[in-house]
């Protein structure tokens, strides 16, 4: 659009892009309103970029957006018209959100599809058995739909001009169907409560005002997603969650630390007794009231069949917690789709998956049903401002020599090892005394040779869990100042007090693990520090190239990135203690 | 009177509007007007004028060369309209164009104008015409029978016999009393109205019977043989046959153009607006490309498919797009093509010198009087499905249209009310009844051509959707002061009360070009408009452009800046450039990237050689670079052991031979062939098709027969290897008996056939000695390289394998 700058802080230069220019005075109230039908792309420091697509739009919908609504926001902050052809656009895909309803058991009449100002998840509840109903918003898209064989073999008979059977079983399926041919399916059939256990959250956790409305918005639905961003408290809202359904719940993580988190974190905020947690893992089976497992373990097949199916499908669950639900595996997926009665809640800090299965996270768990901005939350100072520093160290002749010598997929490794990190590393550590310095690294012998020169503790995969929450606590109360971690560190730790993350090596530049190891020390600090993330990168190796992906993604993200050299760095206050917080 | 004394009668403002309305007679009118008349009633210039006149004028014409001079009643009964002001509108507006003159009520046509209807109405030539092709005495003949006045000039015999059949009642009496065939035969030669009738052969000279249909007809002048073959039908009798018209259903009047829903005006000329942007900025990468020489053609000058997929990746249009473009900036005279390539005229750095809706003007005026339509492979024609542009400037899927044919059309579709849209079809209806002749004189249908117009004029955003934009609104109304003389195609109301003229309202709606951009921490940098072009230029040389819709986006990567500090800039010039342009300064990464491309640009470096002469030491190496032919080869040592040089490999192995050294080919490629003389007595393919006992070491080979030199080309080593397969035998046979002889050759042929398949040692000689190159897997006849050479030593005979070169 070619509409003259500065009569409002969106552009929009294509069909399904908007900009926001941060440097307009109105750019904060646009964003927020912007950001619930829009999904954030990137966030450098100038514009941040936003898409329009079906799930953003469906998702929007889905929480009561009208397009009417949808198109005043963008004319009301757009520099210039809107194009006749994006509102139109979004004219088509919102109507498209709940012209089909899912919805439970007999005793419902076509006409009540077309009432949608109930409460969808109170509509009573239901066993798997029970059959369902699917009703079409009108005749033509029955036929439209029911022509497509595809659609036909999920469902059962005609019971009315505007309206099928669904088997219950059938009811994942059709969702995900339905969502391929742009025609995503409101499911407001009942949920099964699931057996009872109610258990209350302690009287001394007070939740934050944004985890309280994401509980609230996620509640009367009893499906979909929460994203919260790294740092913001996920876990303790899935507990407030759990805590409000009040039934046996199944929680699906990543990995047993993050099973310990969860467990620990349990036990802290509510009034669950030991007994009530079990944990569904390599090292014991226990099913419990609240069941601890992890997607691994779930997606696990022998012969072809998944081994433990029955924990999911059976257990009688009335919630199922899907964790970091932007990692949900394949084969989770397929399971999912086979308890489509059950409630279910996604937490992520994004819902960009790296597989684009985005829409079968929308399909199978739910809609978004709450999402709040790192920004946000950083100004409400619920999150730590943080800023990004790379280091640039060089290698000596021989490393260099080394590292060219080395096959292409071990020149990573080569430079992950230079030695000159080791002084760095040291001089960090030395000025960021008291901060609570977490040394992360993917090369074990890396690690190895940092924890030998400083004398530090190392956490490594192998190292018994009951260890490694005790030297977490340890760094936590000050006991140590630094703590060096493999990849075990990149999730689900809770160190809130840790301010610094050094960065020895890293997967080739991956954008989720850059993620999650920021997400360590952006939890806010009781003193209001800053949180600062080192990353250090051998000059002139294949590490400088990881290193501007991830320069990229941060920036991206909306963090302030700077590279210093190694010989700028040096005990006490440097370069990198320059202001700098995400835009 | 003259059409040279009636023109002088017009008064200047008539005469004004002839010219405007038929620009080629300029040039006539400036030497007077006997010079004007003549050119005005030139056929040439009648037939131009028929090009741009619409239906009413077409058929009014038409009538008026069939009853060759008439009032307008008497036109309007000819046609049975019943539409005698329609008639009358015609016939002034044909007057005003010069090609008919009005007197006293009377209409006639001027000059040639009734040779440039062959069927005016549909219709055969008339009975005089045709009685040119009869003999006297059969005129004669027919007069008498049908009662006609005759005349000893056969010419008027014709006429009387003419007027005898013209009218209603006298071929009725002409048809009294026949026989219903031929009732038949001459209602339905009336409903074809101007058939050609084919003749049996020889039915002139066989005497039909009477009653014969044809011989019925012809014997009263209701079919008249032209040839041995062929008769036709006079137009009299067809007009005498229709007493209620011959056109009842012509439209005299314009189609009036029925719009449908559409964009309101704001919406349409924003999505004009953007449009127009992209295209611009497609326009200024092309001309940029064609600037720097990147653009190339085929042969025949065309720009091919795959160099229109890469230009369109580059510009961010589509394929389609792309080809409208290339036709806008050629008939602007911006690009032409010379010697394979598209380049960009002297018009060019003055065209992108001009602010941004100045220069889109000028492409909208330039493409309003454009003669030629690229989109011909876009176009859904009659026979064949539609398909997407294979080539630009293709001569073949050109079609060159009157200048008028966009005007036609974007004034039809300024007509379209605010908030309304043209639909295609319909337009087509309008546009082609204000000219029909324009139209539909070419293969493709009307409503192909004028969709393809269509999607030129939404490309340059005239029109959005259907509906017009402002941009349309102004040109039009600037366009219509010097064209289209017609009222009822003009805008309503005075020019001056009817909003901006062109250069504003693209001043208002495109806005000024931006020079500044937001550059990002992530590298990447966004204009909040569009650019000025030598901006855009620059940053096109040290970013990747990205798809980032109507605003220039741009990504900075090593390898962008590593293109521009190979196209001259620096560090420096970098950063003074993104300094003066960057909104909010030089991110601090970006200026850490560009140090580092800096510092490695140029740290690998590429020599230019042909020879490399890599010796034993260093020692070695200087000898060779002192000598007096070092300087005389341009050797350069480039390392302590290395030399290059320009000269070819070849001729540096002579003259470093002739210096006194002992070079060799280094990655040579030799021919492999059976060693003819193996010590033990057995033949090489025996040697080499099974382990055999460890050979002893022997004398030095007594072999002057292969020698090693090798740097042979492809063809050569093929050629070799056939004189090798000739050549091979007679070296066999001439060897002697019982150490291979005729065996040898036997042996020699079955190993060029049949490939070893285990490893072999390879051996050559190489000034005086033998070298190995050992573990290659190698067939008689093979080509192998010599870089595997371990070195120079002396081998057994035993050795299974040898090389040669076969040039010695």
């Amino acid at each position: 659009m070619n509409a003259p700058i500065g009569s409002g802080p969106l552009l929009l230069p294509a069909a399904d892009t908007v900009l926001l220019n941060l440097a307009h005075p109105d750019a904060a109230a646009a964003r927020s309103e912007l950001a619930r039908f829009a999904e954030l792309d990137t966030a450098p420091d100038g514009l941040h970029t936003y898409r329009l697509t079906d799930l953003g739009l469906w998702n929007a919908a889905a929480s009561g957006m009208t397009a009417d609504r949808i198109i005043d926001t963008l004319r009301r902050w757009s520099a210039g018209p809107v194009p006749h052809t994006v509102e139109a656009a979004i004219v088509d895909t919102v109507d498209r959100f709940g012209r089909v309803v899912i919805e439970g058991g007999a005793g419902r009449h076509e006409g009540d599809a077309a009432d949608r100002s109930g409460d969808p998840g109170n509509g009573g509840t239901v066993d798997d058995r029970r059959s369902l109903t699917v009703v079409f918003a009108d005749e033509a898209l029955a036929d439209e739909l029911l022509a497509d064989a595809e659609v036909a073999r999920h469902v059962g008979g005609r019971l009315g001009a505007r309206s099928v059977a669904l088997d219950p079983l059938d009811r994942g399926a059709l969702k995900q169907l339905l969502l391929e041919r742009r025609w995503p399916a409101d499911d407001r059939a009942a949920l099964s409560p699931g057996l009872p256990h109610p258990f209350a959250l302690r009287p001394d956790l007070v939740l934050r005002p944004y985890q309280e409305a994401a509980v609230n918005a996620w509640l009367p639905s009893g499906t979909g997603v929460i994203v919260l961003p790294c740092g913001a408290g996920k876990t303790v809202t899935g507990i407030a969650a759990a805590a409000a359904v009040g039934a046996r719940t199944l929680i699906l993580t990543t990995g047993p630390a993050a099973i310990e988190q969860w467990r620990a974190e349990l036990l802290r905020f509510t009034d669950l007794d030991p007994d009530d947690i079990g944990v569904y893992s390599s090292r014991g089976r226990a099913v419990r009231p609240v069941t601890l497992t992890t997607y691994h373990l779930l997606a696990t097949r022998r012969d072809g069949v998944f081994r433990h199916l029955d924990l999911l499908q059976g257990g009688d669950w009335g919630l199922v917690i899907y964790d970091e639900v932007h990692l949900l595996p394949s084969a989770v997926f397929q399971l999912t789709a086979g308890i489509q009665s059950r409630r279910r809640l996604g937490l992520t800090a994004t819902l960009v998956r790296e597989d684009g299965r985005q829409r079968d996270v929308f399909g199978l768990v739910g809609p978004k049903r709450f999402d709040v901005g790192w920004r946000e939350l950083e100004l409400q100072g619920w999150l730590a401002p943080a800023t990004c520093t790379e280091i640039r160290v060089p290698p000596t002749a021989a490393e260099r020599m080394a590292h060219a010598a080395a096959p292409v997929r071990q020149r990573a490794q080569v430079a992950a090892g230079v030695a000159a990190k080791l002084d760095v590393v040291a001089d960090l550590v030395d000025r960021h005394q008291g901060d609570g310095v977490l040394i992360i690294g993917t090369y074990l012998d890396g690690l190895h040779a940092v924890a030998d020169r400083l004398d530090l503790p190392l956490l490594t995969g192998a190292t018994p869990p009951a260890e490694r929450l005790a030297r977490f606590e340890q760094l936590r109360r000050g006991e140590i100042d630094a703590l060096v971690v493999s990849k075990v560190g990149n999730t689900s730790i809770d160190l809130p007090e840790v301010a610094v993350a050094v960065q020895v090596s890293g997967t080739y530049g991956s954008r989720q693990e850059e993620a999650q190891r920021l997400g360590r020390i952006v939890r806010p600090k009781q003193d209001d520090r800053q949180a600062h993330f080192y990353t250090l990168v051998a000059q002139d190796t294949v590490e400088v190239d990881h290193a501007r992906r991830r320069q990229r993604f941060l920036a991206e993200q909306g963090y302030g990135y700077e590279i210093v050299d190694a010989s700028d760095v040096g005990p006490g206050p440097g370069p990198a203690d320059a202001t700098s917080s995400r835009v | 009177m003259r059409f040279a004394d009636h023109l002088r009668r017009w008064t200047p403002e008539a005469l004004a509007r002839l010219l405007t309305a038929r620009p080629d007679l300029l040039g006539a009118a400036d030497r007077g007007f006997g010079a004007l008349a003549r050119r005005a009633v030139s056929p040439v210039s009648m037939a131009r004028a028929l090009i741009e006149a619409d239906v009413g004028m077409v058929v009014t014409a038409e009538a008026l060369v069939v009853a060759r001079r008439g009032t307008a009643a008497e036109l309007d009964e000819l046609l049975g309209t019943t539409d005698l002001t329609g008639v009358i509108d015609a016939l002034e507006r044909l007057a005003e164009r010069g090609l008919v003159v009005l007197e006293d009520g009377v209409a006639a046509p001027v000059g040639a104008l009734p040779d440039l209807f062959a069927r005016p109405l549909g219709l055969g030539p008339s009975f005089e015409e045709l009685a040119r092709h009869l003999p006297a005495a059969t005129t004669d003949s027919l007069a008498q029978v049908l009662g006609a006045e005759g005349s000893n000039r056969p010419a008027v015999t014709a006429a009387a016999i003419a007027r005898r059949l013209a009218t209603p009642d006298g071929l009725a009496a002409v048809l009294a009393g026949a026989r219903p065939e031929v009732t038949e035969t001459i209602e339905l030669l009336i409903e074809q109205r101007s058939p050609a009738v084919g003749l049996p052969a020889g039915f002139l000279y066989r005497q039909p019977e009477p009653s014969d249909p044809l011989r019925w007809l012809l014997e009263r002048g209701l079919l008249v043989a032209v040839s041995e073959q062929v008769a036709e039908l006079p137009r009299e009798v067809v007009v005498a046959a229709h007493p209620e018209g011959l056109a009842p259903e012509a439209r005299l009047r314009p189609v009036p153009l029925r719009p449908v829903a559409g964009l309101p005006a704001d919406a349409a000329t924003a999505a004009g607006a953007d449009a127009a942007g992209r295209m611009l900025t497609a326009a200024e990468t092309v001309v940029g490309l064609a600037r720097a020489g990147e653009v190339i053609t085929r042969k025949d000058g065309a720009v091919g498919i795959r160099e229109l997929r890469r230009l369109s990746r580059r510009c961010d249009v589509e394929v389609g797009e792309l080809v409208r473009l290339l036709s806008v900036l050629r008939s602007a005279r911006l690009i032409e093509v010379v010697d394979r390539a598209v380049v960009a005229t002297d018009l060019a750095p003055v065209w992108l010198g001009l602010d941004r809706p100045r220069r889109w003007t000028a492409l909208v005026r330039c493409w309003l009087g454009a003669a030629e339509l690229a989109s011909s492979p876009l176009l859904g024609r009659d026979d064949r499905e539609p398909t997407g542009p294979v080539a630009a400037f293709d001569e073949a899927d050109l079609i060159l249209l009157p200048l008028s044919a966009r005007r036609h059309l974007v004034h039809a579709l300024a007509g379209t009310p605010v908030g309304e849209a043209a639909d295609p079809a319909q337009l087509s209806e309008v546009v082609v009844w204000r000219s029909p002749n324009l139209w539909l004189s070419y293969d493709v249908t009307p409503l192909g051509l004028i969709d393809a117009l269509l999607d030129e004029a939404r490309q340059l955003g005239l029109m959005a959707a259907g509906s017009p934009t402002r941009m349309l609104d102004a040109l039009v109304r600037e366009d219509e002061a010097t064209w289209l003389p017609e009222p009822e195609l003009r805008l309503p109301g005075p020019a001056s009360e009817r909003g901006p003229d062109l250069d504003t309202v693209a001043a208002e709606v495109l806005g000024p070009d931006q020079d500044q951009l937001v550059v990002q921490t992530d590298l990447s940098a966004v204009a909040l408009g569009p650019l000025v072009p030598a901006v855009a230029e620059a940053m096109s040389e040290m970013a990747d452009r990205e798809p980032g819709g109507s605003l220039p986006s741009f990504r900075f990567s090593p390898t962008s800046l590593r293109q521009a500090f190979d196209r001259g800039w620096t560090a420096g010039t970098i950063e003074d450039f993104l300094g003066r342009h960057a909104l909010s300064g030089v991110p601090q990464p970006l200026s850490y990237l560009i140090g580092d491309v800096a510092r490695r640009h140029g740290t690998v470096r590429v020599l230019p050689a042909r020879s490399v002469v890599v010796t034993g030491d260093e020692a070695e190496a200087v000898g060779v670079a002192s000598s007096a032919r070092a300087a005389r080869l341009g050797m350069r040592l480039v390392a302590p052991t290395v030399l290059t040089s320009p000269v070819e490999p070849n001729r540096m192995l002579d003259e470093l031979r002739a210096e006194g050294l002992f070079p060799v080919l280094d990655g040579a490629t030799v021919v492999v062939r059976a060693h003819p003389e193996p010590v033990d007595g057995t033949t090489s393919a025996d040697a080499v098709s099974g382990p055999g006992p460890e050979p002893a070491p022997g004398p030095p080979p007594d072999w002057t027969g292969p020698e090693l030199v090798g740097g042979l080309s492809p063809h050569e080593i093929d050629d070799t290897v056939a004189d090798l397969v000739a050549g091979g035998e007679e070296t066999a046979r001439a060897d002697p008996p019982g150490e291979g002889g005729d065996d040898g050759a036997v042996d020699l042929r079955h190993g060029i056939d049949r490939r070893l398949n285990r490893p072999a040692v390879v051996t050559h000689l190489v000034d005086g000695g033998l070298a190995e190159s050992a573990g290659v897997l190698v067939a008689v006849g093979d080509t192998v390289s010599l870089l595997g050479t371990d070195g120079v030593t002396e081998l057994p005979l035993e050795t299974v394998v040898a090389v040669e070169d076969p040039d010695r």
